[in-house]
């Protein structure tokens, strides 16, 4: 046998994944070779030291830890509720609650002081333990208002954004509607931690192959005219939400506020959902100026955690603003 | 690990587990669990190198997965699903900790430093994220060889010397071709190889 295809071959070799002629074949070629023989030699060791030394075990108390991180889990759909609760307004929770009220009563099929046509299912959330489909019903049930339709509709958002000034205390009603999972306390606790001034250059390795470049010349710059990406120092927003849809939300956002959607090496950007295995994106948002405090609300209405002081200076370009998003998908 | 595998033999099949896990048993889950504990924390230490962090990655994973498994469609093994979730739990630790430079040790001198790889870290004199733990030597060197590696390479090597997982499962894992899982792991063993023997004489690491 050629010695390069013998060689390329020992590690199929080692590992039992060859024919039994090449097999044969390669026992051959070590019995005449003596560097293909130190090859191999060196290539089993390095194989026996990590199956010698490389398995491990859990740490003492892991799986309780693990038990009690899921555990605290269960009141996830509680948690939702209180944090929509607090972050709207409460003329816009009354309004809302009389529109139901109005709409229960004008669908209600024949006497309406009779009582509900439909019983709503009971929300049943148990402390201790639990069953996992029951914590995902009631977590539905609590969500329900909140549901996100997969994508968001472009008149939706349309609706939801308003085009001329942006309301800084109110961001719209339909925007807020994607469901909100709160982040791991761990990841609120390490970026808190975070140097607030600390920056990350734009042209920064991507994160997975959740969002594949398509035309990398397609900078900002480009787009938007303004100073070179290279001195940019965008707003950098961290979110972990339970929508896989995120990322077509930011796109309908950078649609309704004349802005785009970008990777983060300022490419264009192929959209995708996201999902348990490829959770995590990193995008730009890049809008006109006017429009900066309206897409910083509705980052902050998803509960996203800003890495610069809303003080700091936003300017990206003379002519719009960079947003750096880091999205983490936890269903 | 060796409790594990027995269990694995003996026990309920994953699939079993993740059904009854889904008809409201959370002790399907707990089982699972305690299956997988010791794989998963070995696929996140090697990979990771810090036995602090590794465990926090771990833990993420198993709340992944237990978020994840109502939806899990079974169009692939249990056990194929969960170090896929493991591998991009890894991928994506890594990336935001090279981003808020938590690893931006200097390298030793005259060791030159992998930019995705695990930070050589300088012993401290007071207690570390190590602490509790001492390593044989074939251990360290297994350690500072598997951080030299790539991330491509380290995640590979892993998957089947450490996991034992076949070249398919890998192939489905990392969504690579049968082919390019076998050159690739090829390539990172040879280069293990020369880095394990560049740091020690066999001898020492098999006495």
């Amino acid at each position: 046998m050629d010695p390069f295809f013998a060689k390329n071959r020992l590690s199929a070799y080692i590992d039992d994944q060859l024919s039994a002629e090449e097999a044969a074949e390669i026992r051959r070629a070590l019995e005449e070779d003596d560097a293909l023989r130190a090859e191999y030699e060196s290539l089993s060791a390095a194989v026996t030291l990590l199956r010698k030394h490389g398995p491990t075990t859990a740490p003492a108390g892991f799986h309780d830890k693990v038990m009690a991180q899921v555990g605290s889990q269960r009141s996830g759909g509680l948690v939702v509720l209180k944090r929509f609760l607090r972050q709207t307004p409460v003329e816009a929770i009354a309004l809302a609650a009389a529109a139901v009220l109005v709409i229960f009563i004008v669908g209600m099929p024949g006497d309406a002081t009779l009582g509900p046509a439909v019983s709503p299912p009971p929300v049943e959330v148990k402390g201790g333990a639990a069953a996992p489909q029951a914590r995902i019903e009631a977590s539905q049930d609590l969500t329900l208002p909140l549901t996100l339709p997969e994508p968001v509709k472009a008149e939706e958002i349309a609706a939801a954004v308003p085009a001329a000034r942006p309301t800084k205390k109110a961001p719209s009603r339909a925007l807020r509607q994607v469901p909100v999972e709160p982040p791991p306390e761990a990841y609120v606790a390490e970026w808190e931690q975070q140097d607030t001034t600390d920056s990350v250059p734009v042209n920064e390795k991507t994160a997975a192959a959740s969002v594949e470049p398509e035309d990398l010349s397609a900078t900002p710059r480009e787009l938007y005219g303004g100073v070179p990406a290279e001195t940019a120092t965008p707003y950098q927003y961290r979110i972990t939400l339970g929508d896989a849809q995120v990322l077509y939300s930011l796109q309908q956002l950078a649609q309704n506020t004349g802005g785009r959607l970008l990777n983060s090496d300022g490419g264009a950007l192929s959209m995708r959902s996201l999902d348990v295995e490829q959770n995590y994106a990193r995008v730009q948002l890049v809008v006109p100026p006017g429009k900066a405090d309206e897409v910083h609300d509705w980052l902050k209405g998803l509960g996203a955690l800003a890495s610069l002081p809303e003080s700091g200076s936003p300017l990206y370009g003379a002519d719009y603003v960079a947003f750096l998003i880091e999205v983490t998908y936890l269903p | 690990m060796i409790l594990a595998l027995l269990g694995m033999a003996l026990g309920p099949a994953d699939d079993e587990l993740v059904r009854r896990f889904r008809n409201g048993e959370v002790s399907a889950y707990s089982d699972l669990v305690m299956r997988y504990q010791d794989r998963v924390y070995a696929q996140c230490l090697r990979w990771m190198g810090d036995p602090r962090i590794a465990e926090e990655v771990a833990q993420d994973v198993f709340l992944a997965i237990y978020r994840a498994l109502p939806r899990f469609r079974g169009e692939s093994k249990v056990s194929t699903w969960i170090f896929r979730i493991t591998v991009n739990h890894c991928k994506n630790r890594r990336l935001y900790r090279n981003r808020r430079k938590f690893d931006a040790h200097e390298p030793l001198e005259g060791v030159p430093k992998d930019e995705d790889g695990p930070s050589r870290q300088i012993p401290s004199q007071g207690p570390g994220t190590d602490q509790g733990s001492h390593r044989s030597e074939a251990e360290e060197i297994l350690h500072e060889s598997l951080a030299r590696l790539d991330e491509e390479q380290r995640t590979i090597i892993l998957l089947r010397d450490i996991q034992d997982l076949s070249y398919e499962e890998i192939s489905e894992i990392l969504d690579l071709p049968r082919g390019t899982v076998k050159s690739r792991l090829h390539r990172a063993r040879a280069e293990l190889a020369r880095l394990v023997s560049r740091s020690i004489k066999r001898e020492d690491v098999f006495e």
